[in-house]
């Protein structure tokens, strides 16, 4: 093979791959959002789905009762809820959130 | 490649040695001239959507920010059978996610810690006395919540208009290299920013918050250890003085008067009960969040010497002066955690670890003091949610 054929067929070989590269990441930029969006950085993190929960203590036995959180609700109020065990009022010894499975 | 192609089509591929010299020119000229420019433009190019899209984000955040305060402040009014006016709200909180705090002249360093301090406290009463006003009906806690909520907002704004700054400036002069550093940065900016945007709802919720983990080891340790509970009430405003016996030993607690979402005024408290009341502890622990490294664990709780807070520092330098004037071992408990965590609305993970900080505080007092000490002990954070 000449050298003139040699360059010409190694031009047209790496133009086509080139091209073809070229329109493999357009196809991805324009129909893959994913990946759109890590290169733009606009990915919005997963966040789990959260409960939030109050625990409701007694003052006097230590019965502890886990509920859904109140607005209005804090640690140290004291709850309408009465302890099952000895009737005293039940009050709020913690406020979190935790994952499902926790 | 096309270039050489073009050139090859148009009659340049003979075999002559000018040629050849012709062609080994143009390549030097595309791989040199050309690639190192086209190259940076395109890094320039993502540069620019990465940070766009950022800011496009961040804009959105402070958008539903706004919306998600609005909603609360008609649901409080809605209560109490009033309205409030959305669009009259919405101007006067935009004034306030606008107000800026100037700096104290730092070329004189005299008395840069008092000013520090009074600036502060001008700053917080000023905004809350704004929160007030705009909703007359709020009580105290609810008020120190919705506060927090505008702060939070105000920082969020403050990070929009510094990125869109650079990046406006950065794109006007096609400044690749401010661009980069910006990029750099981003990371950070949107842990920031996510965290942040987190604490809204906790704030207008008025749940207790990662950084009320200190406060929250104080109401734990009182109400779980401690005999003969006493406080003194409205000796330094917005924060609680307790005393309680726990194994032979006086503890004076102090924290943030919850449940509001306030950091109280602990330097004051410490100065009060030293220098005031003459109270002679034999230690002084702080108990505060601190933030872990990405490779810790949430929740790990270390010991520390010194004071456990953050801020701007008016509060740990006026802290640091009153104790060591009077030679008392400052030791600290950290619980670690992420800036997120920190913000947001509490995880069981954080609950479990001030169990655990209540545990180490009893075995510091245990151990490094007798029966008949005092011990004062302080717990630094923002106590929303968090009573005493």
């Amino acid at each position: 093979m000449s050298f003139d054929a040699f360059v010409m067929s190694y031009s047209v070989a790496v133009s086509i791959t080139v091209f073809a590269a070229l329109v493999i990441l357009l196809y991805y930029l324009v129909f893959n959002k994913s990946l759109m969006a890590k290169i733009t950085g606009s990915a919005q993190p997963q966040h789990p789905q959260l409960i939030e929960f109050a625990v409701l203590k007694c003052p006097q036995c230590g019965f502890e009762k886990k509920r859904a959180f109140n607005i209005g609700d804090y640690v140290g109020k004291i709850d309408a809820e009465k302890c099952p065990h000895d009737g005293s009022q039940l009050v709020i010894s913690a406020i979190a959130k935790e994952t499902p499975k926790e | 490649m096309y270039i050489l192609a073009a050139f090859q089509l148009l009659g340049g591929g003979g075999s002559s040695t000018t040629e050849y010299w012709i062609f080994n020119l143009l390549l030097f000229v595309v791989y040199f001239g050309i690639f190192p420019f086209l190259y940076e433009y395109l890094q320039l190019m993502r540069f620019q959507m990465q940070i766009n899209g950022f800011l496009q984000q961040l804009s959105a955040t402070i958008t539903n920010g706004i919306s998600q305060f609005l909603g609360a402040v008609n649901q409080v009014m809605a209560k109490d059978g009033s309205t409030v006016d959305s669009d009259k709200v919405k101007n006067e909180l935009r004034n306030l996610m606008d107000l800026v705090v100037i700096d104290p002249t730092n070329i004189e360093t005299e008395g840069l810690v008092r000013k520090l301090k009074y600036l502060i406290n001008m700053y917080s009463d000023r905004l809350e006395g704004d929160v007030k006003r705009m909703m007359p009906n709020l009580d105290k806690p609810m008020v120190q919540n919705m506060t927090n909520a505008v702060e939070v907002l105000r920082n969020l704004n403050y990070i929009y208009k510094v990125v869109d700054h650079y990046y406006k400036l950065s794109s006007k002069y096609k400044s690749y290299y401010l661009l980069y550093q910006l990029t750099f940065m981003l990371p950070f900016l949107k842990e920031a920013v996510n965290a942040l945007s987190g604490s809204i709802t906790s704030f207008v919720k008025g749940q207790p918050i990662g950084d009320a983990a200190g406060p929250l080891t104080i109401y734990r340790f009182m109400n779980s250890s401690c005999q003969g509970k006493a406080s003194m009430d409205s000796v330094v405003p917005d924060t609680y003085i307790g005393q309680c016996i726990y194994n032979q030993r006086k503890i004076y607690l102090v924290k943030a008067q919850g449940p509001g979402g306030t950091v109280g005024h602990l330097d004051d408290a410490v100065n009060y009960l030293l220098e005031t009341i003459n109270l002679k502890p034999r230690l002084v622990i702080t108990i505060d969040a601190a933030l872990k490294l990405e490779g810790e664990k949430t929740g790990t709780i270390t010991d520390g010497l010194g004071v456990a807070m953050g801020g701007i520092g008016a509060e740990k330098f006026n802290i640091e002066t009153t104790v060591s004037r009077h030679n008392i071992p400052l030791y600290a408990i950290l619980i670690k955690m992420s800036e997120a965590e920190a913000l947001n609305t509490m995880t069981k993970q954080i609950d479990d670890a001030v169990n655990s900080a209540v545990d180490r505080l009893r075995k510091i007092i245990d151990t490094y003091t007798s029966s008949g000490d005092e011990v004062l002990v302080i717990g630094v954070g923002n106590t929303i949610g968090v009573a005493q």
